[in-house]
């Protein structure tokens, strides 16, 4: 019997979103309130050890991730990202029923203001709608230090010197290899 | 017979009675009085053009320095052509050097005069170009809007001018044509070598060697946030390319300064040794 493109495109959907459940039955049963399948669990907020960080400082980035269901939640992960890029995933992350717990990281802050991310999920995938995003401003550091350009300008200098002394220097080692 | 000390005294003495020549050759030329002009239009356009069609100056006095300063180094090619361009050649295709050449002087002390002379008066430009673009910061940002990296900036276009000055120097003494070294150095540091970078660049080779390359850094000191669009993976693979196309600091110093002092060298080893015909 000849499928059409409708039946394929159902049976392709019904496969996408079996895959789609299959994640999230390494979390313990808990529900939204909608009791969409997906656990009641969010990020309530994200923090910077500094909010003012230069370029390459080391900044603690913590968020609070709170379990809002009656059930205790294992096996969750924090992924952090800034601007899309990852920046680690923290596994293993336990949260009692009902409350709340902080997932600390340390970043090397990267220069330029970037949008920094954390979204809770699990092993195989992750909740988007728990998801916090914050911008932090980084500092450049400030390129080379005026030292080093004085200093090659000195080095040109010495050399003009050099170039003006040489002549005579030359001409009075010849004379004196003639006695 | 002089000892080595008066010898050198001398030279220097007759040095820099070259460099004193030759500035007030460039004041009757009228090229110093030229470049200044250059260095009075060029900054004062982007006063004047905001001004006249109603726009906002730039948003930081960073954003203002480092958009006016974007043509100094035109204005280095410009001068350090005009100053040096024709500083070893004319002597020998306007035959002066007959005259010059014959003076009890040694000829290294000519050249050097001619060099050092060269240098100053760039420098002079130079100087005068940012005391302008202060005074037009301090008009539009106020006393605190000098950028810190402004004195960073102007000691490394004194170091591209003398790698500038040093490379026209080299065009003069190896060619015999005024017009031709001039136009030469011109070319090289308007054309050929940033034509140079960009193919070196294509071949993914780091063009850290090219002088012109390194001259990026006058600008590049006033670290400020570029604006980008397409989102946050746009604006992250932006900013990628822009920190890879950056000349390193250090690198940069050092090529500036190793092109001025090798150009130099060889082009004074090649004067003194070049035949009136």
């Amino acid at each position: 019997m000849e499928m059409t493109a409708t039946k394929i495109s159902v049976i392709i959907a019904i496969a996408l979103v079996s895959l789609m459940s299959f994640p999230f039955a390494t979390v313990t049963s808990a529900q939204g309130p909608g009791g969409s399948g997906l656990p009641d669990v969010k990020i309530k907020n994200m923090s910077f050890s500094n909010d003012n960080p230069n370029e390459n400082d080391l900044i603690t980035i913590t968020v609070i991730v709170w379990n809002n269901s009656s059930k205790n939640l294992t096996g969750l992960t924090v992924t952090f990202s800034y601007d899309g890029t990852n920046i680690t995933t923290v596994k293993n992350i336990s949260v009692a029923a009902n409350s709340t717990t902080s997932v600390p990281i340390t970043w090397k802050a990267v220069k330029w203001t970037h949008t920094m991310a954390a979204v809770v999920g699990t092993e195989k995938a992750v909740f988007p709608k728990s998801a916090i995003s914050r911008d932090l401003k980084v500092n450049a550091n400030p390129i080379g230090d005026p030292w080093t350009i004085l200093g090659a300008l000195i080095a040109v200098l010495i050399t003009i010197i050099i170039a003006v002394a040489f002549p005579a220097i030359l001409s009075s080692t010849k004379k004196k290899k003639m006695g | 017979m002089l000892s080595l000390g008066a010898d050198i005294r001398e030279d220097l003495t007759h040095t820099i009675i070259n460099v004193r020549y030759e500035l007030r050759k460039h004041f009757r030329r009228k090229r110093i009085i030229l470049a200044i002009a250059l260095a009075l239009i060029i900054p004062m356009m982007f006063y004047i053009i905001p001004k006249v069609r109603n726009v906002d100056f730039a948003s930081t006095s960073i954003s203002f320095m480092s958009n006016s300063l974007a043509f100094v180094s035109y204005l280095i090619i410009i001068s350090a052509a005009m100053f040096a361009g024709d500083a070893v050649s004319g002597e020998f295709e306007k035959r002066t050097a007959l005259i010059s050449l014959s003076t009890p002087q040694r000829r290294s002390s000519i050249f050097i005069g001619k060099y050092v002379a060269a240098l100053l008066a760039v420098y002079a430009i130079i100087a005068f170009y940012f005391a302008i673009v202060c005074i037009e910061v301090l008009g539009v940002y106020g006393l605190g809007g000098i950028p810190e990296a402004t004195g960073k900036s102007f000691l490394l276009c004194l170091l591209y001018a003398s790698a500038a000055v040093s490379m026209t120097f080299f065009f003069s003494s190896i060619l015999k044509g005024v017009m031709t070294s001039t136009l030469l150095s011109f070319f090289t540091f308007l054309m050929i070598l940033p034509i140079v970078t960009v193919l070196l660049q294509v071949g993914n080779v780091d063009p850290w060697f090219i002088v012109t390359y390194s001259a990026g850094l006058m600008t590049d000191v006033f670290v400020q946030e570029p604006a980008f669009s397409g989102g946050e993976g746009g604006r992250n693979r932006a900013m990628n390319a822009f920190t890879q196309s950056t000349p390193n600091f250090t690198v940069g110093v050092e090529v500036m300064a190793a092109y001025a002092i090798i150009m130099f060298i060889i082009a004074i080893l090649i004067a003194v040794r070049k035949d009136v015909e």
